[in-house]
């Protein structure tokens, strides 16, 4: 297991010039530590292990101030932590910038524009067969307790229409290097949903919506 | 000469290609505009009919038992007559009465509850679900490119043989909005080439007096959300669209449904409660002064809105192609 030793920056506007390409990696991270696939973390006086975690990431776009100065080629990527690639998101980017947007989740207009292949392919298991609409964030895990029965935590969170739009918009301000490093701290997330009467929100609703803003506050740049 | 009647042949050509879209689809004159952009997505001959293939064709459930038209005959302007409730895989006896599907281009959301908001992804319902067809995606696509029969249609369809899921739910999509029911004595009537009886009139000013606020001409629908009425059945415990807006304003809502083709649609209801049509007049009995005069009208009037001609397309039929693919059986 990899503990991270990582310093936060919050709300950095120093920029660098990036030489080639930009990568962008996301790593979640659960108790401070790296969450991989199959690994047990330690939660309280619990354990925790994460079966899959899942993400839509749309619409990354890069800032210098207010100017938009440039665009991922591709509208949504599809992060899926059982494969390590597809954490790393890789751009074409010689711009300066000093400030990254993108979505957690699906747009609407997106998600009413009928069958859609690449990483929208309803087949990859992040679209509601029973309702129209895609999965933003898939969070699938077990609580292991040494004074309880074990605890499986499934999160499906998604919704495209009001008043249960759980789209996320996101801004980091950022440091400009070769590899952008975006971690994802479930660990606020997973207490709150342990909390709820029901440890599955599977459909568009209130827990739904309150569970996605508290994971969009996970999304942070960590030091390179 | 022979240059010249070449050149000729290319044009006739050319023209017959433009002209083939109104043969796959067209705008009945006294319809309004579709909801479905067939500007941004035309149908092709090719996708219609690998469409219809895949409609038919039971591969796409788990144990290859279960076609789209298993629930949605076309003897029953695809609906489904033999339950109340849909018939899946293992002989399971889904959650709803299987609607029929005709104009679907003017629809905007589909399903009783409205769950689904394009034409293309909602063959996704009924593939995936464990009442109906209990297959996955990735499974269906893995027999669609074991088979030969498959991979010759999704070439011509669609230029190469990867056979993806947008490509299999686009195919689909596009056989079932040449589903257009057009051609009942109503529209004759409407077209001024046929004209209704004395007690046909009476029905439609019955019509016109209680049904047609949720069942306008010339679709015989809002395909709005309403309730009828209907006591939720004590087994089924059926909440209608509630179930997907979470919206408590939504709860008992179901879609309405067109009143064309009734004749070949029953039973009647999301949950298929009534058989016949004097079932349902009974029951709206309660909500309007129906006299037994009326009642008799308005179903001699509703009779014109039977599209035999829809109903008998052979357009639409099975394709026996299907057959030769899958079990070597020819014509």
């Amino acid at each position: 297991m990899k503990k991270l030793v990582c310093i936060w920056l919050l709300f950095t506007s120093a920029s660098i010039k990036a030489q080639d390409s930009l990568y962008i990696k996301f790593v979640p991270i659960f108790n401070q530590f790296q969450v991989e696939p199959s690994q047990t973390y330690p939660y309280l006086k619990d354990s925790i292990s994460f079966q899959s975690l899942k993400f839509y990431i749309g619409h990354i776009q890069f800032f210098k101030g207010e100017v938009l100065v440039a665009s991922a080629p591709e509208t949504h990527y599809l992060l899926n932590f059982e494969e390590s690639t597809s954490q790393l998101i890789g751009l074409a980017n010689k711009k300066t910038f000093d400030r990254i947007s993108f979505e957690l989740g699906v747009d609407s207009a997106t998600t009413v524009s009928g069958a859609l292949s690449g990483a929208l392919d309803p087949s990859l298991g992040m679209y509601w067969t029973w309702q129209s609409g895609y999965i933003h964030a898939k969070i699938e895990a077990t609580l292991y307790s040494k004074e309880a029965q074990k605890t499986e935590l499934i999160l499906h969170l998604g919704g495209y229409k009001q008043p249960f739009n759980t789209l996320q918009k996101l801004q980091l301000s950022l440091v400009q290097t070769d590899t952008l490093s975006i971690g994802i701290d479930l660990t606020n997330l997973i207490s709150s949903a342990l909390a709820l009467p029901q440890n599955q929100v599977m459909s568009p609703k209130p827990e739904a919506l309150i569970l996605s803003k508290q994971l969009a506050n996970a999304f942070k740049i960590l030091a390179k | 000469m022979k240059r010249g009647l070449t050149l000729g042949v290319l044009i006739l050509m050319v023209f017959l290609a433009a002209k083939l879209p109104d043969k796959i689809w067209h705008q009945p004159q006294h319809f309004p505009k579709p909801a479905f952009n067939f500007k941004e997505r035309p149908l092709e001959m090719a996708k219609v009919q690998l469409g219809r293939y895949l409609f038919y064709d039971p591969i796409l459930s788990k144990d290859n038992s279960i076609s789209c038209a298993s629930c949605h005959s076309p003897y029953n302007a695809f609906a489904h007559t033999d339950h109340t409730l849909s018939h899946g895989i293992n002989d399971q006896i889904g959650n709803r009465n299987a609607p029929a599907l005709f104009n679907l281009a003017w629809q905007k959301s589909f399903m009783w509850d409205g769950a689904i908001n394009h034409i293309e992804v909602q063959s996704l319902a009924p593939i995936t679900h464990p009442k109906e067809m209990g297959e996955n995606l990735a499974d269906v696509l893995t027999k669609l490119r074991q088979s030969s029969f498959y991979k010759s249609a999704f070439k011509q369809a669609f230029g190469d043989t990867l056979i993806s899921s947008a490509q299999l739910l686009k195919a689909i999509a596009q056989f079932e909005l040449t589903l257009v029911s057009a051609n009942a004595k109503f529209d004759q009537v409407i077209q001024g080439t046929d004209t209704f009886s004395l007690q046909e009139q009476k029905g439609l000013a019955v019509f016109n007096q209680y049904c047609k606020t949720c069942h306008p001409a010339p679709l015989f629908s809002t395909y709005e959300f309403a309730n009828n009425g209907l006591a939720p059945d004590s087994l089924l415990q059926d909440v209608g669209k509630v179930r997907i807006s979470q919206l408590a304003a939504d709860s008992f809502l179901f879609k309405v449904p067109s009143l064309r083709n009734l004749t070949y649609t029953y039973p009647y209801m999301h949950d298929g409660r009534f058989k016949k049509l004097g079932e349902v007049l009974k029951h709206y009995e309660k909500l309007f002064p129906l006299t037994s005069n009326n009642k008799s009208d308005l179903l001699a009037f509703l009779q014109t809105l039977n599209d035999k001609v829809f109903v008998f397309d052979p357009r639409h039929q099975f394709p026996k192609i299907i057959l030769e693919a899958n079990e070597g059986i020819k014509d």
